[in-house]
């Protein structure tokens, strides 16, 4: 499975918000590391075709997934970075509500929900109204819809906001287990998230693709001398070095 | 201070309050006006100057000679003012009646046998209760404007309303997430809800000025009689029998302080009720129930029931108090006999004394995050019974799910569907003379197509009918005779079957006022269709999950195509409902069998394809109706796409969709044109006769809401 960005450009208004971006995903797990506004969720929001790209292509296998409609859609499972939920749903209906917009056949829906609940840690929370959950949950809750149907195509912005740390543990555990033959996007601009479990990083800023390689080799890439002299070399130096700031939000 | 201005500051609520006044007061100008602004103006001047007169001229009289004075006049005005009179001279009368009566009654067998008994104490109390009035010296004067605003209540229902879109303020923070953060700040319990308390007061102040004290004073501007309110209240035939030794003046001071307390007794508990509830929707589902069974209690005990406690125990007598000031009743209290304006009052102030320091308490000592009570772990059961039902919903179900009981659709279609099934769906025409009478029986036996039978049962009745000339059943033989040559003309002239119709009877369902009461049976139910389509779209737009819908596989196509799937099936179930009525009492008020009359016999329809049946124009008819709901239906949803909360469009949609058609009813006919309800209801196709013109304005319509679904669909589709 291949996915192809090629030459992909987005502009709100004057606003250039992605610059003729190209890059190719394989089966495995994509960190995309930037700053707020760099343009993640542009990024995002274009592969998912929640956003209308200005020019460029993104391919799936060879053929644009604006062509593959539907057929694209069957193999994505998306977690949005707002936290959208039906407040008068539980936990379970907006569970079997996403099941059924995602296609799953009636009788594997409780199935798939009893599946997801406890990977995604929320089984006790199964019966409770959404406006009762907390941010994590809420959090949780989204990634739970995205796993739903076990899609090909993992995308994640912003996963690990409002979890706690053992909560972004176990999050980033279970996305490690999944990459075996999907591919993971995970939008983030706290570079702890990724450091250990993403094969692949790329970083961002203001809409373009700075630098992209796996962790070891963009800690390879830091100029000798780069670093302060109290500065260990791993990604949160390579953030700072090129996208500047504070890489754990 | 600071709370009113807080509770005023949300425009949606601001804009509320005033719908709410100018619905209570358009409903009662519509109520003095007898429905029809238009024509009721000039009916209610000229009713308003006759009574005037009348009055100014029997007040010159003995009231003795103005009884006969009024005799034989047949206006309304006249037989109130008979009425009046009536009741003025039989007063003193009917005071030693019920003396004599407690008298009488007190030796009876049945209930003066025990003194300890209700029914002796009650006979005892009423005779002591009247002997208080029995010296008060009623006077004629003009009494109207207070008895039309007595009888109008339309006003104190909105005002009730009212109340409760205060009470429902309160509960603002815990919407908003603020609880917390007022709860912590010095002022935020139990000063808070005492601010909250006073807030009350001056909204039900405000509100009794609005909905009562301004009705009453059009009813003055309209009729006069300020100069009457010295007059003892029991002066007013309605007021007969109020124990109350005051002024008309006095007694409307009284009420005012009395609808104040009311207003403001409502207000408290409806809201110590609802602070008990964390469960909007479970809220509003007790809150609804609760009203429900108080005005069944209000409407249908009886003041002689066993439980008539119920009904002035409630919370409608609170909305009405003026019926405890009118009604004398008496209820078995523990055995003794005590009056409802004294229970209601007394009990009204033990309410206030208990739940005002209640709430109080309960507020300021009530933390912001509850520990699970036991309703809670109850709902959630409740929840877990249901998710397994939920899970198993299908696309549409689970929209319709979304629709109806997340979005509280519920009720809307509860109340609608009750609405449009007790709506008048036709009035009946009776003959208006004696010939009418007799052609009504001729037609009764002769009516259906004209056969060789129908000339032989001609020529019998007019054999029959030898030697009775001049006689309203010649008339009617005449009439009879004349429409069996015009059927028989216009169908050798039309090619179809000449059938014998009650033209009276089938112009009935056809005829301007039938376009009217059609009109309304198209405005009613519209309104709730929109208010049930309003939030379909808008729902999503504020729960923020567009993105993660357009990200699933159905989340584009498949949920637009149920979202006006749900939203026309709204608009079929009620404008079918109200369609399978109005044909079901056309064709018992026709028969059966005349349903199959070909259209070219009846003068109204001639215009129309002569070869038609009745039954088949119907059937038409009704596909027009529910053709041009489903565009209503398409318009609310394309207001819905574009807005955030149902409640804007619903604003929206009744300023843009309702108010065109509702505004010929006050005799802005001109609106009619814009309005899409004139081809919802389709009868005044046929009463406009505009021809051509009305089928190009349901072109438009239809294209608009063609267009409106393409536009939809284009911008739901596009990322």
């Amino acid at each position: 499975m291949e996915l192809t960005i090629q030459n992909v450009s987005k502009k709100y208004g004057s606003k250039v918000a992605l610059k003729d971006f190209s890059y190719t995903f394989h089966e495995g797990i994509y960190g995309i590391l930037g700053a707020n506004g760099a343009g993640k969720s542009t990024l995002l929001g274009l592969i998912t075709d929640n956003i209308k790209r200005d020019e460029g292509r993104i391919l799936l296998n060879g053929t644009d997934i604006l062509q593959q409609g539907k057929a694209f859609r069957r193999l994505l499972g998306f977690m949005p970075q707002q936290q959208g939920l039906y407040e008068g749903m539980t936990v379970t209906a907006f569970l079997a509500y996403m099941a059924r917009l995602k296609e799953i056949p009636g009788g594997r829906v409780c199935a798939e929900i009893d599946r997801v609940l406890p990977l995604t840690n929320l089984s006790d929370a199964a019966h409770k109204k959404c406006y009762a959950l907390s941010g994590g949950m809420r959090q949780r809750l989204l990634l739970a819809q995205a796993l739903l149907g076990d899609p090909k195509i993992l995308i994640l912005d912003e996963p690990t906001a409002g979890l706690d740390p053992r909560e972004r543990g176990r999050l980033r555990d279970h996305i490690a287990q999944l990459a075996q033959d999907r591919i993971v996007l995970l939008a983030t601009h706290i570079v702890s998230d990724i450091e250990a479990i993403a094969d692949d990083v790329l970083l961002m800023r203001e809409g373009s693709l700075i630098r992209s390689g796996s962790p070891s080799e963009l800690v390879e890439s830091l100029p000798p001398g780069s670093l302060p002299p109290d500065q260990r070399p791993d990604l949160e130096a390579v953030y700072l070095y090129y996208l500047g700031g504070d890489p754990n939000g | 201070m600071a709370e009113i201005k807080r509770i005023l500051s949300d425009s949606r609520r601001r804009l509320l309050l005033i719908l709410l006044l100018l619905m209570g007061l358009g409903g009662y100008g519509l109520g003095l006006f007898g429905g029809w602004l238009g024509n009721g103006t000039e009916a209610l001047k000229e009713e308003a100057a006759q009574y005037r007169d009348l009055l100014k001229v029997i007040k010159t009289m003995p009231l003795s000679e103005a009884g006969p004075y009024l005799e034989g006049r047949d206006a309304p005005a006249a037989l109130e003012l008979k009425k009046t009179v009536e009741h003025l001279l039989d007063y003193p009368d009917y005071m030693e009646f019920v003396q004599q009566q407690a008298v009488r009654m007190s030796q009876s067998q049945l209930a003066g046998g025990n003194p300890n008994s209700f029914a002796y104490r009650n006979i005892q109390k009423t005779a002591a209760d009247f002997a208080r009035i029995r010296d008060v010296e009623v006077r004629l004067g003009s009494q109207k404007a207070v008895s039309v605003w007595i009888m109008q209540r339309l006003p104190e229902l909105f005002s009730a309303m009212g109340i409760l879109l205060i009470v429902l303020s309160f509960f603002d923070e815990k919407k908003t997430g603020l609880r917390e953060l007022i709860r912590s700040c010095p002022g935020g319990r139990s000063i808070l809800t005492i601010r909250r308390l006073e807030a009350l007061l001056c909204f039900s102040a405000l509100f009794t000025f609005l909905f009562s004290a301004l009705p009453l004073g059009i009813s003055f501007l309209v009729y006069g009689g300020w100069e009457d309110l010295s007059c003892p209240v029991q002066s007013i035939p309605l007021f007969g029998t109020c124990l109350l030794r005051v002024s008309i003046g006095g007694w409307i001071a009284l009420y005012f302080l009395v609808r104040i307390l009311c207003g403001f007794t409502l207000g408290v508990l409806l809201w110590f009720i609802l602070s008990f509830l964390k469960n909007w929707q479970f809220s509003w589902l007790l809150l609804a129930l609760l009203l429900a069974g108080e005005y069944m209690a209000y409407t249908h005990i009886a003041p002689q029931m066993r439980f008539s406690f119920l009904r002035y125990i409630n919370i409608f007598a609170c909305i009405y108090p003026d019926e405890m000031f009118r009604t004398y009743v008496n209820i078995n209290c523990f055995g003794r006999s005590v009056g409802t304006l004294t229970l209601m009052l007394w009990l009204m102030g033990l309410l206030l004394f208990i739940l005002g320091p209640a709430l109080v308490l309960l507020e300021g000592k009530r933390h912001a995050v509850n520990a699970r009570t036991g309703l809670k772990k109850l709902l959630e059961w409740f929840d877990q019974m249901l998710d397994k039902l939920r899970g198993r919903l299908g696309l549409l179900a689970a929209e319709g799910y979304k629709q109806l009981m997340i979005n509280g659709g519920l009720l809307f279609l509860l109340a609608g569907l009750w609405v449009c099934a007790q709506l008048g769906v036709a009035y009946r025409s009776y003959p208006g003379n004696d010939a009418e009478r007799m052609l009504d029986q001729y037609l009764e036996s002769m009516q259906g197509p004209v056969t060789e039978a129908s000339r032989e049962e001609m020529e019998q009745i007019r054999e029959a009918l030898a030697g009775a000339a001049g006689s309203s059943a010649e008339e009617a033989f005449i009439l009879l005779e004349q429409q069996l040559q015009r059927a028989w003309e216009r169908a050798q002239a039309g090619s179809y079957e000449a059938w014998l119709v009650n033209e009276r009877l089938v112009k009935t369902y056809l005829d301007k006022d039938m376009s009217s009461i059609q009109r309304w049976l198209s405005i009613v139910p519209s309104f709730f269709i929109l208010l049930l389509c309003a939030p379909l779209f808008s729902y999503e737009n504020q729960s923020g999950t567009r993105a993660l819908l357009r990200g699933s596989v159905r989340g584009r196509q498949g949920i637009f195509l149920r979202k006006y799937l749900l939203g026309c099936g709204t608009a079929l179930l009620f404008l079918g409902l109200i369609s399978v009525r109005t044909y079901l009492a056309y064709r018992a008020y026709l028969g059966p069998q005349m349903m199959a009359v070909p259209i070219g016999n009846i003068p109204l329809l001639q215009g129309g394809p002569a070869g038609l049946s009745l039954n088949a124009f119907y059937g038409l008819l009704m596909l027009q109706r529910l053709l041009m709901g489903c565009v209503l239906a398409c318009l609310v949803l394309w207001l819905s796409a574009r807005m955030r909360d149902w409640l804007s469009v619903a604003a929206a949609a009744c300023a843009i969709l309702i108010l065109p058609g509702l505004l010929p009813f006050f005799g802005i006919e001109w609106t009619a044109s814009f309005s899409l309800f004139p081809h919802i209801s389709g009868i005044e196709w046929i009463d406009n006769q505009k021809g051509m013109q009305n089928v190009l304005n349901a072109g438009i319509w239809l294209a608009l809401g063609a267009l409106s679904v393409w536009d939809n669909y284009r911008r739901w589709r596009k990322a």
